[in-house]
């Protein structure tokens, strides 16, 4: 059953000597199987099959990874029941006496084309050692991941051709309609040679001998490939198929080798599927956590929200989910994150290369995208953990065309706090939840739409005088519309709310009731033009209008003394126009160049105040308050933005990519704290607030392994900030209408190297992160008031210089896999004591420069298991148990070191969430 | 209002009811020191001898004695061109030569010279007086149970006033809660004599009145917390039941009678932020969200180097004070609070229990050595049995002050 790598490699040979021969006949018995399979992987099976059949298959097992199959077979023939099982893979099978032999890619053809012998006539002559310059046949293709599996041949090999390059001409339909498709884009693949269909579908190239991967892309068709060897000229006439989510599916197709193919720097993208082979904290699969053992990306520690994407900001990421911002992607203080991991299809983060139909952050884009609905069946996917129940569910409308996602997760850890005998938090109370909605529809050939509705809501109370509450409501609307096989366009409404609210009940004439609110909305046209080969054009516009209620504060009961307080409402709107082309200059270089242009207006009403120059900004020096009345402009910004990257193929697995970017920030975080809090509100630039502007540039070197398996990247990048926002010390930003007095806006450097080394397949999967990184800020002025450090670059809040991520998977058997996570940080940045003192009889401490110290580094170990259910033909769904121990060490990781003052002394302390090992079991299921 | 400190702590928690504990004293050393010139300077309108304190910073794991600096020149000078100088007494206390209070419309500027470096503060004006309106208690029931609160009205603010900064000093009576008015006459020779027994347990031949301040007692406590708050963006232009102390309803501070004597500091804007920074840092209690700590910028400096670290804010302020008195029972207190020793218990020995010395028979011998050299205090007699007390339940001088204050209002 089990075939050597000897034996395989002979069968390969094999193989290509049946092409030429090809007299091998039909051998297949015509028997009937009916055969059950129950969400089984490929290699049962085909062993069930096997059985079933009486057949010797002969496989190797490797190309049966991951591939699982639910199927009912009823009296079916062995060949229909394989066609049905490979259909999904890049395996073929061949038939042969009592054997099944399933090649990679090839087909072992035992029949002669369709038009063999109708073959063009050759022209003139040519010896024959030219002839034998063009050996055919010699190209290993076993590795290549071609869409349609058949090799086929064009003309007829003629030993005293003197043709180098031969005629390839065909027509092409489209299979449904059988009607000619001009304006296909067809190509031969790695090299120049390319034309386009004419009005009767009709096509010709001239093609040199032997093995090519012929193209054909287009936006309504997608793209498909043809592999052909060609002895001669000859003509190759095909039927497509119409697919309207065409561009998702090359991204899918081209997976394997897209680190080193992919024309931009700095893209990291999250296996959403592999995430369930992850050691878990409390249960919770998430998405965006695993983003952060890849280098680059970092979050402040456990409990901290947010993400500092290569050396910037948690403000600086823009966070889309199905194209709608979501500024506060966590739950529970960041330990779990917002978005519903089974409901989740892809995470791409842009951390170098910012595409340019993006901007408005300075950092990254990390893209999230729900996933796509299955539209055949009902299904579903959920798990119970010990802190929340998650359900997803998939449901079709119209079979094939239309469909609805629901999903939803909640806590149940109110009623965890409400049993615990520990008195002090009998009354704490802790919950979250989080729904999606969408809806997908393809209303036609030519136009499709998706609608998505997002809620998130977390509430808390840890003493019984405060309830904290936050979330998020996003909604997207997206048209897309083709209108020829080259130009296709999508328009997107996106909108999206964040707001928190603070509830202060205890202290008898304190008690008050405080609310803050961004909205934002956003509408985008996106266009693509497919040129040529190469030139791709994508091209559009997005005007974006912000409204921010700062918010107020009301008292809160009779006795409450707390005075109405009320903060101006914020208007803006941000809009840009933007054109980007991958360019294809040749075989090995790619460019993806792309401009921005981006413009934010502040809008009225507003009173704006003007400050007297070469005096610090502060209440006293207002020298005059300008009033603007509702949507007049109050000052505008902006500028181009440019994102140029470039790949250079150095051997067909390995390639260097370097990119420079500009971004320019109009919205920013108002935060006195170390690390964001969900309770920090957002500001737009105005008269005294500049935009935050970055430039990037990064180099990268990519080499994957020859079949893909493995994958190394070296990445470097060197970042420059300019008005980067900070306070001073003891900032009120609460309710404070004038923020410019409190603001410091300085200069900010980072650069750092990363390597990622992964290993894709196998029974040992996962993957090595390191990256070593400096961030440094610097807030000099005139003034001593304004000056942080005497005004000398220093060590950011985010900077972690050394950061180490191991996550790996081993499947032992069938059923059980092991999983480990090790990392390991540089502590954070901390600004320390250096001595106290007494001041009206009470101690303080006098801290040091800003960040002088570091806690401890940061380390932790994870290790799980996961258990798959039995594989019995008739079950409900399927299943796994997942049980793992997060912090297995038990190492205590201090998240903060703080110091208050007791009775007039000087206490310290020191915080962390995890400081012991944690177990959980989640219950997983699928159906 | 500062929310962040009531974020506290946050812990998580798993099925199996396991608690994180997740924040820790430790005792904080510190790694590298810094030492800083910490300048404490408020110059009230009050005409008296000005006070002026400075001391050194020193290391985190040192104990609470300042280092104090000695031999500084300190001198405060007016745009009037008055110059005051101070001189060092004890403790690190400078204080001005000669009587004198801060006036309106005169400038002041501190000049500080320690060990041949130079310091000076920014100027700094006197703010319009504000008198305090009224100090008044009431009786609520908030998170930490019910008790006295204690409020601060000021009066309407005038001119440019608008920050204050509060200070109390309380002061309370202590009457020990076992006092009997005689003692026992510790003669030991008479003692020693057994013939005396009898006469003891039927007469009572030694004893003798105990003097009268070992009865009522005071203590004095000043606060140790800074309050500032300021009447921008309220409605009223007063302070208007500022809270400045709350006392639980059992609190042994109101058993007898209280008083609480409050300041209100009128202080410039600078002054209101370098003191509300200082408060915020000491305050900060969250376990997640942490406020960004770092040098507290006052408004003196070094005049050779600007970025040297120079810890204290020169304020000229306007004061007043008021002081109130109350007891328990001006509030609906129910229950007399209890006393602030543990006192429920006597002891007692049998004064003709006369065994070997130092056996368990010795009893006289017991209670006149906690008598004498334990500061046990005589409670009675029934016969021969002489109850005691411990020495701060029956006479409160051995923890308090027994001389009534001269301010003390019965």
């Amino acid at each position: 059953m089990k075939l050597s790598k000897k034996l395989m490699s002979r069968i390969f040979k094999i193989t290509f000597v049946l092409i030429l021969i090809s007299q091998l006949t039909h051998a297949q018995k015509k028997s009937e199987i009916s055969l059950d399979l129950n969400d089984i992987s490929l290699k049962e099976a085909l062993i069930e099959l096997e059985k079933a059949s009486e057949f010797n298959f002969y496989f190797e097992e490797s190309w049966l990874k991951n591939i699982r199959v639910t199927r009912v077979f009823e009296n079916s023939s062995l060949e229909d029941i394989l066609k049905e099982l490979l259909k999904e893979t890049q395996l073929n099978y061949f038939v042969t006496d009592n054997k099944v032999i399933l090649t990679k890619n090839n087909v072992i053809i035992n029949n002669l084309p369709f038009d063999y012998f109708n073959k063009e006539e050759i022209e003139t002559e040519i010896s024959d050692a030219e002839a034998k310059k063009i050996p055919v046949l010699q190209k290993e293709y076993n590795n290549r991941s071609i869409g349609s599996r058949k090799i086929f041949s064009i003309g007829k090999e003629q030993a005293n051709s003197p043709q180098k390059k031969h005629k390839l001409s065909g027509v092409i339909v489209d299979r449904k309609t059988k009607k000619p498709i001009e304006n296909l884009s067809v190509y031969i693949d790695g090299t120049s040679i390319n034309t386009v269909t004419n009005q009767s579908g009709y096509y010709s190239l001239m093609v040199p001998k032997g093995y090519h991967v012929l193209e054909i892309s287009s936006l309504s068709y997608g793209k498909n490939q043809k592999q052909i060897v060609v002895y001669g000229s000859g003509s190759l006439n095909f039927s497509l198929k119409e697919e309207i989510n065409a561009l998702d599916e090359i991204v899918v197709k081209s997976d394997k080798d897209k680190n080193i193919k992919r024309v931009a720097v700095g893209v990291t993208s999250v296996d959403v599927k592999g995430i369930k082979n992850i050691p878990l904290v409390l249960g919770e699969r998430d998405v965006v956590k695993v983003a952060t053992t890849m280098p680059g990306i970092k979050t402040a520690g456990e409990g901290a929200l947010g993400y500092s994407v290569r050396g910037g900001k948690v403000d600086q990421n823009l966070i889309l989910f199905d194209d709608a911002a979501i500024y506060n992607p966590s739950h529970f203080f960041g330990v779990f994150s917002a978005v519903n991991p089974f409901a989740t299809g892809s995470v791409d983060i842009y951390k170098g290369s910012i595409p340019a139909e993006y901007g408005g952050k300075l950092s990254s884009v990390i893209d999230i995208s729900t996933k796509e609905i299955n539209k055949k069946e009902l299904s579903g996917e959920g798990n119970i953990g010990p802190v929340t129940g998650n359900l997803m569910l998939e449901i079709p409308v119209v079979e094939d065309k239309s469909a609805v996602l629901v999903g939803a997760r909640a806590t149940y850890s109110n009623w965890v706090l409400r049993s615990l005998s520990e008195e002090s938090l009998q009354n704490s109370k802790a919950s979250f939840f989080d729904a999606v909605l969408k809806y997908e529809d393809k209303i036609n050939e030519k136009n499709s739409i998706q609608a998505m509705g997002y809620f998130s809501n977390d509430k808390f109370s840890i003493t019984s005088d405060s309830i904290f509450d936050y979330g998020n409501r996003l909604g997207s609307l997206k048209w897309n519309h083709t209108f020829n096989s080259k130009n296709s366009a999508s328009i997107q409404l996106a909108t999206s709310q964040y707001k928190f609210n603070i509830i202060f009940d205890g202290n008898f004439n304190q008690n008050s009731d405080f609310g803050y609110k961004i909205n934002e909305t956003q509408l985008k046209l996106r266009a693509k033009y497919l040129h040529s080969n190469e030139h791709k054009f994508t091209y559009g516009l997005s005007s974006k209008l912000y409204a921010i209620d700062p918010g107020e504060i009301k008292p809160l009961g009779g006795e409450s003394i707390v005075t109405n307080r009320k903060v101006d409402k914020e208007k803006g709107l941000e809009s840009a126009v933007y054109v980007s082309d991958l360019y294809k200059v040749s075989d090995k270089l790619s460019l993806d160049l792309g401009l921005r242009f981006s413009m934010f207006s502040a809008l009225g009403p507003s009173m704006q105040n003007i400050y007297a120059p070469n005096v610090p900004i502060s209440e006293e020096s207002v020298v005059e308050t300008k009033e603007f009345g509702s949507n007049e402009f109050i000052k505008t910004y902006g500028g181009p933005e440019v994102r140029i990257s470039a790949r250079y193929f150095l051997s067909p697995t390995s390639s260097i990519k370097a990119s420079y970017n500009n971004t320019i920030q109009y919205s920013h975080l108002l935060s006195t704290n170390t690390t964001a809090s969900p309770v920090d509100s957002w500001k737009l630039s105005d008269l005294n607030i500049e935009p935050q502007r970055a430039q990037q540039v990064s180099l990268g070197l990519f080499k994957n392994s020859e079949s893909d398996i493995y994958e190394f990247s070296l990445e470097g990048y060197y970042k420059k900030m300019n008005n980067l926002l900070d306070f001073k010390v003891g900032a009120e930003l609460f309710l404070n209408q004038n923020i410019e007095t409190e603001l410091l806006q300085g200069d900010g450097k980072a650069y750092g190297v990363e390597f990622l080394a992964k290993k894709k397949e196998g029974r040992l999967n996962g993957w090595l992160a390191y990256t070593y990184a400096r961030t440094f800020v610097k807030l000099d002025s005139e003034f001593l008031t304004n000056r942080v450090n005497n005004g000398d670059y220093f060590a950011a809040n985010q900077d972690r210089p050394h950061d180490l991520s191991l996550v790996s998977n081993y499947r032992l058997t069938k059923r059980y896999s092991f999983s480990m996570n090790f990392s390991y940080q540089s502590g954070r940045p901390i600004t320390y004591p250096v001595g106290k003192y007494f001041l009206n009889g009470i101690e303080h401490v006098l801290y040091s420069d800003r960040n002088k110290f570091r806690i401890p580094d940061y380390y932790r170990l994870d290790l799980g298991l996961n258990i798959e259910g039995n594989h019995k033909n008739v079950k409900l769904a399927h299943s796994f148990w997942n049980i793992s121990v997060y912090n297995v060490l038990g190492r205590n990781n201090p998240f903060s070191v703080f110091f208050v003052n007791e009775d007039g002394q000087i206490k310290g302390y020191k915080s962390s969430i995890f400081a012991i090992p944690v177990p959980t079991i989640t219950y997983n299921f699928k159906f | 209002m500062n929310f962040k400190k009531n974020y506290i702590i946050i812990c998580f928690l798993l099925l199996t009811t396991m608690l994180f504990d997740c924040t820790e004293p430790f005792n904080a050393v510190t790694e590298t020191f810094e030492d800083a010139l910490v300048i404490e300077a408020t110059i009230t309108d009050e005409l008296k001898t000005q006070e002026i304190k400075l001391s050194r910073t020193i290391a985190l794991e040192e104990g609470s004695e300042p280092n104090y600096v000695t031999s500084a020149q300190v001198s405060i000078e007016g745009s009037n061109s008055m110059v005051y100088n101070f001189e060092h007494t004890a403790y690190g206390v400078y204080e001005s030569a000669e009587q004198f209070q801060a006036q309106l419309g005169v400038s002041y500027k501190l000049k500080i010279a320690v060990n041949g470096r130079q310091y000076s503060s920014s100027t700094q004006v006197l703010p319009s007086k504000v008198e305090i309106e009224k100090v008044y208690g009431e009786l609520i029931n908030i998170e930490n149970g019910l008790g006295v609160q204690i409020f601060v009205d000021s009066e309407e603010a005038q001119g440019n006033a608008n920050y204050f900064r509060y200070e109390y000093e309380e002061t309370y009576q202590i009457i020990a809660k076992n006092h009997f008015p005689f003692d026992l006459v510790l003669d030991p020779e008479e003692w020693a004599d057994d013939v005396q027994t009898g006469l003891f347990c039927s007469e009572r031949p030694i004893w003798v009145r105990r003097p009268l301040n070992e009865k009522t007692c005071y203590l004095s406590d000043v606060s140790n917390d800074i309050f500032v708050t300021s009447i921008n963006g309220v409605n009223e232009s007063r302070v208007l039941k500022y809270p400045i102390r709350f006392i639980q309803a059992d609190d042994h501070l109101l058993r007898d009678r209280y008083s609480i004597l409050v300041k209100q500091f009128v202080q410039s804007a600078d002054a209101n932020n370098f003191y509300k920074i200082l408060k915020e840092f000491g305050d900060d209690e969250s376990l997640l969200i942490e406020n960004q700590p770092g040098f507290v910028q006052g408004n003196i400096f070094s005049e050779v180097n600007e970025n040297e670290k120079v810890i204290g804010f020169f304020d000229v302020s306007s004061m007043s004070s008021k002081r109130i008195f109350f007891n328990y029972k001006d509030f609906e207190i129910e229950r007399k609070p209890s006393y602030l020793f543990e006192c429920d218990e006597f002891r007692d020995y049998n004064f003709g229990a006369i065994g070997p010395p130092f056996t368990e028979h010795d009893e006289r011998g017991f209670l006149f050595r906690l008598l004498k050299d334990h500061g046990y205090k005589f409670f009675g007699q029934d016969m021969c049995v002489v109850f005691i007390v411990k020495a701060e339940c029956g006479n409160c001088t051995s923890f308090a002050s027994g001389e009534k204050p001269l301010f003390w209002e019965d």
